[in-house]
């Protein structure tokens, strides 16, 4: 019978349909200021993909920081379990992950078959996560999908900015542009300095091969080079990297379901 | 001899002019979207006026805070840390600690006889400084100057649990939406900056007298909270927003 995993993440709220072990259905939404409501519109649109009624699902597990407000999960599980479970699922070789989504991130080490064996986390602090490119990316008037690219393409090399606190890098590009430098220089130097904050964390976590990267940030392409050379690993990233959670909660209500009708 | 002293804060530049130990002149100008340079030009150009000197006169100027490199109408530089505890010896002979909160950093500095003798800075953390102010302000539609007047309207607090002004920026829409009274958010935020900066103090082992130096002490919200945290009276001698500057045209006469 069908399961499924919801993430109700601070920016975005995805939902997972897993059928006979492979994703039946997939959803991901905006989660705006209610994130009960944003988790009922997105299960009833992955319900609506995936042509099935929520009395088909056998269970459900929620995760991601919204959790708790899931009325309808039969569990709630932390978003590192599900991370490692969903990563693990699409690369079983996989023992070092990165997640970082607009709010948080997270180091996570793992043994075989996602078995969490250590994270570092950072939810305190907007610098180190990916809302530090995120108002950086307002500030200069682009999109989420511009910066990577052009990040990579710096006229007179990256420029120094603050890497320790999101506002203080805000002053830094306000100034960057005063003096009249380039856009790509600016989007460089944050990407560096995003980049410093991430490998000081996957440090802490104690790296180890094979390495995967998922949450919005796994689609800036600009972050990922520069982590991959930083490491000097390629990274494995799932074809949707933001749904790698919502994946790993289908798989645990998978296994949960399993369970009840041994 | 006549000295001056120009403060480069990143939110008003500040330049004094002395006569020996005599004050002849203090002026602030914001900083805007000038340069550090024209700005601190600007400055002393009014102090200059108002101290009734040309500037050919002054023998010495002496920069310094966060944009002091900047400032090329000084010859020399001197550290905040110095400059502070230089200049509330002279506002305030009985100080032993002086906590200095500007724009976009706290410095917390025990002294002596005009000299520091232990120092702790925030300057890596928007939180930690009146930038973390400047925010509530701006989302919630209060102009800054009147935050403290605003805090007084209510006795009710509104706790602010991220600490991250980024996160805490977030927070606060979503309490507005929930219904919070804003200036309950705001008497929660000036607490919270109290609590951080507090934590400067007991780093520096801080002694009485205590006293507020930088722009965020003309804050009477914030400065509420914070003697609340002391538990003893705060001083905040006249031209407090001065302090590194008056310590800057100060240290230009040794130097």
């Amino acid at each position: 019978m069908p399961v499924a995993g919801v993430d109700i993440g601070s920016l975005s709220a995805k939902a997972v349909i897993l059928e006979d072990g492979n994703i039946a259905a997939s959803a991901l939404i905006l989660t705006g200021p209610d994130s009960g409501e944003a988790a009922r519109k997105v299960m009833d649109q992955v319900l609506k993909a995936g042509v099935f009624n929520m009395s088909d699902l056998e269970y459900i597990v929620s995760t991601g920081y919204g959790r708790l407000n899931v009325p309808f999960a039969h569990k709630k599980i932390t978003e590192i379990s599900c991370h490692a479970k969903g990563a693990a699922w699409f690369f079983p070789e996989v023992r070092t992950i990165l997640d970082m989504g607009g709010q948080d991130c997270k180091a996570i080490r793992c043994g075989g078959q996602g078995k969490v064996t250590n994270f570092v986390l950072n939810d305190k602090c907007a610098a180190g996560t990916g809302r530090y490119l995120e108002r950086i990316a307002r500030l200069l008037g682009l999109s989420l999908e511009e910066i990577g690219p052009r990040s990579l393409a710096p006229i007179d090399g990256p420029l120094p900015i603050d890497s320790a606190c999101a506002v203080f890098a805000e002053n830094d590009v306000l100034h960057f542009l005063r003096q009249g430098k380039h856009v790509s220089d600016i989007l460089a130097g944050a990407a560096e300095a995003l980049v410093n904050r991430i490998v000081s964390l996957i440090q802490k976590v104690g790296f180890e091969e094979a390495f995967s990267i998922s949450g919005g940030v796994a689609k800036n392409i600009g972050i990922v080079r520069r982590l991959e050379s930083r490491l000097g690993v390629r990274a494995r990233i799932a074809p949707e990297p933001q749904l790698v959670g919502a994946v790993g909660a289908a798989l645990l209500a998978q296994e949960l379901a399993g369970r009840l009708s041994r | 001899m006549i000295t001056a002293g120009i403060d480069a804060g990143m939110s008003n530049l500040k330049a004094v002019i002395f006569r020996d130990q005599k004050l002849l002149a203090a002026q602030a100008v914001p900083a805007g979207t000038n340069s550090i340079q024209e700005t601190a030009q600007m400055a002393m150009d009014l102090a200059c006026v108002e101290a009734q000197v040309e500037f050919s006169e002054i023998a010495k100027v002496l920069a310094t805070g966060l944009g002091q490199a900047y400032v090329p109408l000084a010859r020399d530089q001197s550290a905040e840390a110095t400059c502070l505890a230089r200049g509330i010896y002279w506002l305030h002979p009985e100080a032993k600690t002086v906590l200095d909160v500007g724009a976009q950093k706290s410095l917390a500095v025990r002294c002596e006889e005009g000299r520091p003798v232990k120092i702790r800075a925030n300057a890596r953390c928007a939180a930690g400084s009146g930038r973390y102010l400047e925010m509530a302000a701006e989302v919630l539609g209060f102009p800054i100057d009147e935050l403290g007047a605003v805090s007084f309207r209510t006795d009710d607090y509104v706790e602010l649990e991220n600490t991250c002004t980024v996160f805490a920026e977030s927070d606060i829409i979503t309490l507005v939406h929930a219904g919070a009274k804003p200036e309950a958010i705001i008497k929660g935020a000036h607490r919270a900056l109290a609590q951080r900066v507090y934590t400067l103090l007991l780093h520096v082992d801080w002694e009485e007298d205590l006293c507020l130096a930088g722009g965020v002490a003309g804050n009477v919200g914030f400065l509420k909270e914070l003697e609340a945290l002391v538990g003893r009276p705060l001083v905040r001698p006249d031209y407090f927003e001065f302090t590194a500057a008056i310590g800057a045209a100060l240290v230009a006469l040794t130097v």
